[in-house]
């Protein structure tokens, strides 16, 4: 078991938040945290990565609260940034500084395969820059990956890039979470779907399943939230 | 290259299917080494779990078969014919489901396959 959720429930003032989530994470899975914006998803990252705490439930990753649990854990958060005269290399040595876990071959690897061009990030392209971030946060060798919105405002090509090299680089021992509103791109790679809706998890299913029933996940996601699928 | 389609069942088994097409069209052969359960995720798009599950498949179909070190393989001893068949089975359902779903009966596609030969 990497990662569990009991009774989980955490609002802001503002009124969002997430309610009564449950689930268990294991290893070798790669899981779909799927919702509009505002359903909940970033909140329930950052509850997993103990960057926000649940008002009442409980949380554990790897046997132990979110913030003793977090050395198992590499978060690609949707707002993260780095300086933006930050290369390639310069981000290897930061990332070898901060975290234990951190694989330099990897990172060669993955720089070269996903042809990362060795300049300033401001002087990449938006793709690029992701490209980066996400092979940063996969080379580190963690038990549980939290990937927020890895595709968002990313040109196709890319993406598709983005996911190979997901896919390439997962250590199957580990599990991975990656929240998206863009279903369609990671329908493939997913091996379980998380729904949610308002805060609430209206589905949690393994995706074969789903694809049994002749659906797709985006289908699948459309039913759940009341509209046709097209 | 590799399609999937995922309104048409678990891709696993689509998989599978592709993988059988390539070996009737001799793209693979008997006794060819399939690439790893991760480079063929790669390659083809899906998730590894997907991949090894369609590697189950295949081996339960007796047509790969994994060797200890050393990888999946296809095996020596597939039945082409056979493997041929079924393909043609399972083409000709679907070509007279469509027919059908045209207001038409199979002896209407007997004549138009006779037509276009």
């Amino acid at each position: 078991m990497i990662a569990s959720f009991n009774n989980v429930t955490k609002h802001y003032s503002s009124g969002e938040g997430v309610n009564e989530l449950t689930f268990a994470i294991s290893e070798g899975q790669v899981i779909g945290l799927l919702g509009l914006n505002g359903s909940g998803k970033t909140t329930t990252m950052k509850i997993i990565s103990g960057l926000l705490h649940p008002q009442t439930g409980s949380v554990e990753v790897m046997g132990k609260a979110p913030r003793e649990g977090r050395g198992h854990i590499a978060f690609l958060g949707d707002r993260q940034s780095f300086p933006s005269w930050m290369a390639p290399k310069d981000m290897l040595k930061f990332m070898t500084t901060f975290y234990a876990d951190f694989q330099p071959n990897i990172f060669h690897q993955l720089l070269k395969e996903m042809d990362i061009p060795a300049k300033p990030l401001e002087e990449m392209s938006k793709g690029q820059r992701q490209k980066l971030k996400l092979v940063a946060t996969m080379s580190r060798n963690s038990d549980l990956y939290l990937l927020d919105e890895p595709l968002s405002g990313i040109d196709l090509v890319a993406r598709t890039g983005i996911l190979k090299t997901l896919m390439a680089t997962w250590n199957e021992e580990s599990a991975v979470i990656l929240s998206t509103h863009e279903i369609k791109d990671v329908d493939p790679y997913l091996d379980r779907a998380i729904f949610l809706a308002d805060g609430y998890i209206k589905a949690d299913e393994n995706v074969e399943d789903i694809r049994t029933r002749g659906l797709s996940v985006s289908d699948r996601f459309l039913e759940l939230l009341g509209g046709s699928a097209s | 290259m590799w399609q999937f389609d995922p309104r048409k069942g678990p891709l696993y088994q689509q998989l599978a299917d592709q993988v059988i097409f390539k070996i009737l069209q001799g793209q693979l052969n008997a006794g060819d080494k399939l690439l790893s359960a991760r480079e063929m995720s790669v390659e083809v798009g899906l998730n590894p779990n997907t991949v090894i599950q369609a590697f189950q498949e295949l081996e339960k179909r007796e047509i790969s078969e994994t060797r200890r070190g050393k990888g999946t393989f296809v095996r020596e001893d597939i039945d082409i014919n056979k493997l041929r068949k079924e393909r043609l089975k399972v083409v000709t359902r679907d070509y007279l489901e469509e027919i059908r779903s045209l207001g038409l009966q199979a002896k209407d596609a007997i004549r138009a396959i006779e037509e276009s030969n």
